[in-house]
């Protein structure tokens, strides 16, 4: 049986006065972010190098393919081989949001205005510049959007990393305990919430990241 | 500085031959109209002087190393405001109100100076581009039709300006307006089709 919306509030509103829920909410929020924001800033820096450097470019080919092809349930049950649960909710976020922001940032580059780089070229403009004034707006919408799909995906991949790791103290883990104990309300509760932060996150750095493109522009 | 000298300059497009044997020679400091029918050659010559691209046959001697170029298209940063576009390329050679100045002879005001080039009208920004080659560091100037998108009045003020800036260097530019070689140019080369 399918809880009613009615139900599935009124759980939402009885986990959100447990004492343990912002600890639990809290637990998952950073280790998920800390996987997106790791992919996010290695992701640019990456995609930046492997621009200038073909070498770098290869070298990540490989790495990039694999991880975007590789079912999330694989990588996550090889690594709760290796890693530690505290790691693995981090590491499962940031392997799933590095290829997506790493391919559009990299996208973005190379859609730089061709006469832009050709005159560019023939200034002689340092690129530090050349990224402030080029690459930077010629990434933004690709940036944006990988942002977008990256903070969704990061939350998806992240609370399944909790489920399947049945960790412990995290929101992936009350969804197991929920679906465990057939608790159709609550386990539709903690998934309301998790769509409810994620879209509050994808807000958030949404913002944040347009206000850095502005602040750009405007120096 | 020495003269400039093409000689023999060939160029092909695949079978199409945009310049075939082309020689002439500018002296220091002299300026020199292009002129010449759609699809003469006129912009790949330009290109070829400034080393954006190699003829394929022929030679070509004592260029200075300095160079600026108003190019055909804008090639502007469009997010930017004007001042930002004429950093890039000159650093911190000029300050703001010396880049200003610049911009006001060319017939902005004050309100504009803040706004992002992509809000601005074509004639706008075709003189933000001047104004990015004036004040660069060069010793020959080269300009692909730089006055298309003025209307006729701006264009005698920003002729003026750019003779003004290029008394003591070289000009090369391309032109359809005879008004316009004969105002600028001490000579003119006409490259037929």
């Amino acid at each position: 049986m399918l809880a009613s919306p009615f139900a599935v509030i009124k759980k939402l509103c009885e986990l959100a006065v447990e004492r343990k829920f912002f600890s639990t909410v809290l637990f998952s929020f950073l280790r998920i972010s800390g996987g997106f924001l790791a992919a996010f800033l290695l992701g640019i820096l990456l995609a930046v190098a492997a621009s200038k450097f073909k070498i770098i470019e290869y070298f990540l080919w490989p790495f990039v393919t694999v991880a975007k092809s590789v079912p999330v349930a694989s990588f996550i049950i090889l690594c709760l081989i290796w890693l530690d649960f505290n790691v693995l909710t981090v590491f499962i976020a940031f392997l799933i949001v590095f290829p997506v922001v790493y391919s559009n940032v990299f996208e973005g580059i190379k859609s730089a205005d061709k006469m832009l780089c050709e005159m560019s070229d023939f200034y002689n403009v340092p690129f530090r510049r050349r990224l402030r004034f080029i690459y930077m707006p010629s990434i933004k919408p690709f940036l944006l959007s990988a942002s977008k799909v990256g903070i969704g995906m990061a939350w998806k991949a992240g609370v399944a990393a909790e489920v399947i790791g049945i960790v412990g103290g995290s929101v992936g883990g009350r969804l197991y305990d929920a679906k465990i104990y057939l608790q159709n309300a609550e386990l539709l509760a903690w998934t309301l919430l998790i769509i409810l932060i994620s879209a509050l996150s994808e807000k958030v750095f949404l913002l944040l990241v347009k206000k850095i493109f502005e602040v750009n522009e405007r120096l | 500085m020495s003269r400039i000298e093409l000689k023999n300059i060939s160029k092909k497009y695949g079978e199409k031959t945009v310049l075939d044997n082309f020689s002439c020679e500018i002296e220091n400091n002299e300026k020199i109209a292009i002129m010449g029918p759609s699809g003469s050659g006129k912009t790949t010559l330009l290109r070829i002087i400034s080393g954006l691209e190699k003829s394929d046959g022929g030679e070509i001697k004592g260029v200075p190393q300095k160079l600026s170029f108003v190019f055909q298209e804008n090639r502007l940063c469009e997010d930017f405001t004007p001042i930002a576009n004429i950093r890039y390329i000159s650093g911190n050679a000029f300050n703001k109100q010396e880049i200003s100045d610049c911009l006001f002879e060319l017939g902005f005001q004050e309100e504009s100076l803040e706004k992002a080039v992509k809000t601005m009208s074509g004639g706008m920004k075709r003189r933000v581009a001047i104004a990015r080659a004036i004040l660069a560091d060069f010793d020959m100037l080269i300009m692909d039709e730089p006055f298309d998108g003025l209307d006729e009045e701006l264009k005698l003020s920003v002729m003026k300006y750019i003779k003004n800036k290029v008394k003591d260097k070289t000009l090369v530019f391309v032109t359809h307006d005879p008004e316009e070689a004969q105002f600028l140019a001490d000579r003119i080369i006409e490259i037929q089709n």
